[in-house]
């Protein structure tokens, strides 16, 4: 039903129909009465809390901000504020093959294709009025700079607050009092956007949620490092708008204990069955983002016995904390984030990750325009090789297909392949 | 003429005095403008802007990323072909986490491990009370770190020293963008040269030139200079361009550049030593400084850059950006919105020097206005 409504009414269409609240009202019935299928109930639970928060983005009632990636979203949960993440739904309308009508808008208005095509797509659908003009413009500096410039810009020309937390490099005293004062600040700003007061306790319970969705998660990883896990990154990206928007909800802790509990029953099956399924020749990590537009690159992967057991977004970065002391909760998960700060701290991070997952190799997707993920690849690659682990590169871009080269890639993962052999 | 041969051997002297300085040893080189000088000059070394090599930065792409910053490509080709190689010895290096492409540029030098120290500096993002007590800590855990490394003690009076000294240098440098906005006699690109030899010469060294220009130049320069008047802003521009500019007939009236205005205009607070904490008030000073498009309050002057280029009169405005800077290019673009009724000139550069298409361009862009 997904395909058919993707290949057959969306595609070449105009996607003014997305804007109708309606629509979305349409799409939880149908995952409700299970029309749309997908392969994890948690998955259809994930697109149904997508769902709808983007209804009540188009239904306007609600307050509504735009959030950059890892901008802390237990305050908006807790203000009842609909938070909106223009990445993730750019790599949604990627998928649903109307991502060049956004990319072109933004490049007639001196957009450059040398940025980031997440954010020509997503400044490309707010300023061809797609999307309505949000109460404010929410980023946080970690990792995505690109990011912080955009909705600056977005916020001056929308004359809406940009409200920005600036993430230290380290993580210490010092950072973390910047931070904490400036998650107080925040809380007035985003009060303001609200129309109401923050209330302690439902904060409490916004940092409650988020450690629940941390220790859900932590059990999702846990099971798939058996090697009868049938979760592979391409499925796991299916989670990324819960990973964006979705710490502190309440719904979301539920949607992770239901992946855990499925993949437990899957594996258990697996192992039941005669048959069980074969481990993979090759078992790969993958970095970064994948292409949302159709590329085939893990389909051909698999086809080559390599599968994609971990990718680093999935990684639960941050320690628990008590969740009564809702800010620094907060201040140090923001604080920790791996990819973040300093470069030991991230190939740290990849070779605990490939330890634990087994991996045999570590593929990289470079987004084109990301600089913060891109910049010392070199450096990784070498810190890498250093244990005997191989890295590949594949170049390319999420979003805008017209910087893929499909044999390229398809050359390069041959190569990567045979090596492995 | 005999002005001419004056201003010239002055000049020649300055270019000299910088080029023996290629072989000092204790020179700690830094980048971005937002860099406290003072400290360094307050642990005995010599603060020294470290130019990028312009070209193709062909070594420093087997470390880092083609879609970064060609400034930041190109000083680490420096580093690798220059100063790694006895060209242009240096005693270290601190960056300023202004960008994402300086923290890599971190990155790739803390690896390669070719100089003896490397220091990445965080700095926030604005200028806020949280902020500036946040930089400040950063600057005294930045100034123990290069003490211990020189095996100094980080005397903060010996800092209230340079804090001094630095001030000064910097207000006689901005007396010259005083009174901008009437006839100029000085062009903008010799406040650049000054301003450069501000960033590479020792201050007593920079005091002793300043005092020869302004007795053997300023003070008798009688012409005011003819033809557009111009405004530049941007990121680091190319060597020479601002010359190049002067030689086609344009006067540079004033600029927004970190190599230029941005590295003097600093808030007017006095400094007092009695007050204490020399790192508190070099927060203030360098995070209310004339900010950079990294900062979240640059984007505050854009409200103000149609009534300051009416002010100073301002007949065009050459906008140079380097490829893949993305601070300058999301605000370039709110910039170019921002000045649809005066002349405008997009340039866009890798850091190679000043390319035929772009002489033709800016010959083009002074023939329109002239």
């Amino acid at each position: 039903m997904y395909d058919f409504i993707k290949n057959k009414i969306i595609r070449g269409k105009t996607p003014s129909m997305f804007r109708l609240p309606f629509v979305y009202s349409l799409g939880k019935a149908m995952v409700r009465c299970n029309l749309l299928k997908f392969s994890y109930r948690s998955a259809a639970m994930t697109v149904e809390y997508g769902m709808e928060q983007i209804r009540r983005i188009f239904k306007g009632r609600s307050p509504y901000v735009w959030v950059s990636a890892f901008f802390p979203t237990e305050f908006l949960h807790a203000l009842d504020i609909v938070s909106f993440s223009p990445e993730v739904i750019s790599a949604l309308i990627t998928s649903l093959g109307f991502q060049n009508n956004f990319l072109e808008e933004a490049e007639s208005r001196w957009w450059s294709r040398d940025n980031c095509s997440f954010h020509r797509c997503a400044m490309g659908g707010l300023i061809s009025n797609f999307y309505p003009v949000p109460a404010a413009f929410c980023a946080s500096s970690h990792l995505c700079e690109g990011g912080v410039f955009l909705f600056n810009n977005l916020a001056r020309r929308y004359h809406r607050p940009f409200i920005l937390l600036d993430t230290p490099l380290d993580n210490n005293d010092n950072s973390l009092l910047y931070v904490t004062r400036q998650l107080q600040k925040i809380i007035t700003l985003l009060e303001g956007v609200a129309g109401t007061r923050l209330r302690v306790e439902k904060l409490e319970e916004a940092v409650f949620n988020t450690e629940k969705t941390r220790q859900a998660m932590l059990k999702v990883n846990e099971l798939r490092r058996h090697p009868y896990s049938p979760l592979r990154s391409k499925d796991a990206f299916a989670y990324l708008y819960l990973y964006f928007t979705g710490m502190g909800s309440r719904v979301v802790p539920g949607i992770y204990e239901t992946l855990a509990a499925e993949l437990e029953k899957k594996i258990k099956e697996s192992q039941n069955s005669k048959g069980g399924e074969t481990s993979p020749r090759y078992r790969l990590l993958w970095m970064h983002l994948q292409p949302f537009y159709q590329n085939g690159i893990m389909d051909y992967l698999e086809a080559n016995g390599a599968e994609l057991v971990f990718e680093d977004f999935s990684h639960v970065y941050w320690e628990s904390w008590d969740p009564g002391r809702p800010l620094e909760y907060i201040a140090n998960r923001m604080l920790a984030h791996f990819n973040y700060g300093r470069i030991e701290r991230r190939i740290k991070v990849i070779k605990e990750l490939a330890r634990r997952y087994n991996v045999d190799g570590v593929i990289h997707f470079s987004h084109w325009g990301c600089r913060q993920s891109c910049g010392s690849l070199n450096i990784i690659r070498n810190s890498l090789q250093e244990e005997g682990l191989p890295f590949l590169v594949l170049d390319g871009d999420c979003v805008d297909s017209r910087n893929f080269a499909s044999g390229q890639v398809q050359t390069r993962i041959d190569g990567f392949l045979e090596m492995l052999a | 003429m005999e002005q001419q041969a004056v201003e010239k051997a002055f000049w020649e002297r300055l270019e000299e005095e910088k080029n023996k300085l290629l072989q000092k040893k204790e020179k700690l080189a830094w980048i971005c403008s937002y860099t406290p000088v003072e400290i360094i000059s307050a642990c005995k070394l010599h603060p020294y802007r470290f130019p990028g090599r312009e070209g193709t930065p062909f070594s420093a792409d087997s470390y880092l990323h083609s879609s970064l910053c060609f400034f930041a490509r190109c000083s680490l080709e420096r580093v690798l072909k220059e100063a790694g190689k006895g060209k242009d010895v240096l005693a270290g290096m601190v960056l300023v986490n202004s960008c994402i492409s300086m923290l890599h540029f971190y990155h790739a030098l803390e690896k390669l491990g070719c100089l003896p120290f490397v220091y990445l500096l965080d700095l926030p993002r604005d200028n806020s009370e949280q902020a500036r007590h946040y930089y400040a800590a950063n600057l005294r855990g930045f100034h123990q770190a290069l003490s211990k490394h020189c095996g100094c003690e980080s005397n903060e009076s010996e800092l209230w020293e340079q804090i001094y000294l630095f001030r000064e240098n910097r207000g006689r440098l901005w007396e010259l963008y005083a009174g901008r906005n009437g006839e100029v006699a000085i062009d903008g690109d010799e406040i650049m040269r000054l301003v450069n030899a501000f960033t590479v010469l020792s201050p007593e060294k920079f005091s002793n030139f300043f005092a020869v220009y302004r007795e053997n130049i300023l003070g008798k320069r009688k012409n005011n200079l003819s033809g557009p008047r111009l405004f530049i802003t941007g990121s680091f521009v190319p060597e020479g361009l601002t010359g190049f500019i002067r030689e086609l007939g344009g006067v540079l009236v004033l600029d927004d550049l970190c190599i230029g205005r941005r590295m003097l205009q600093f808030p007017p607070e006095e400094p007092d030593e009695a007050d204490g904490d020399p790192y508190s008030y070099l927060a203030r000073l360098y995070l209310g400084k004339d900010p950079c498009p990294r900062m979240q309050q640059a984007y505050e002057k854009l409200e103000e850059i149609e009534k300051t280029l009416k002010t100073y009169h301002i007949d065009g405005v050459i906008f140079y950006y380097l490829k893949f800077c993305d601070p300058w290019y999301y605000y370039g673009q709110l910039l170019k919105e921002k000045l649809n009724n005066i002349p405008l000139l997009v340039l866009e550069g890798e850091h190679a020097g000043i390319t035929g298409q772009m002489r033709t361009r800016i010959s083009a862009f002074l023939e329109m206005l002239s």
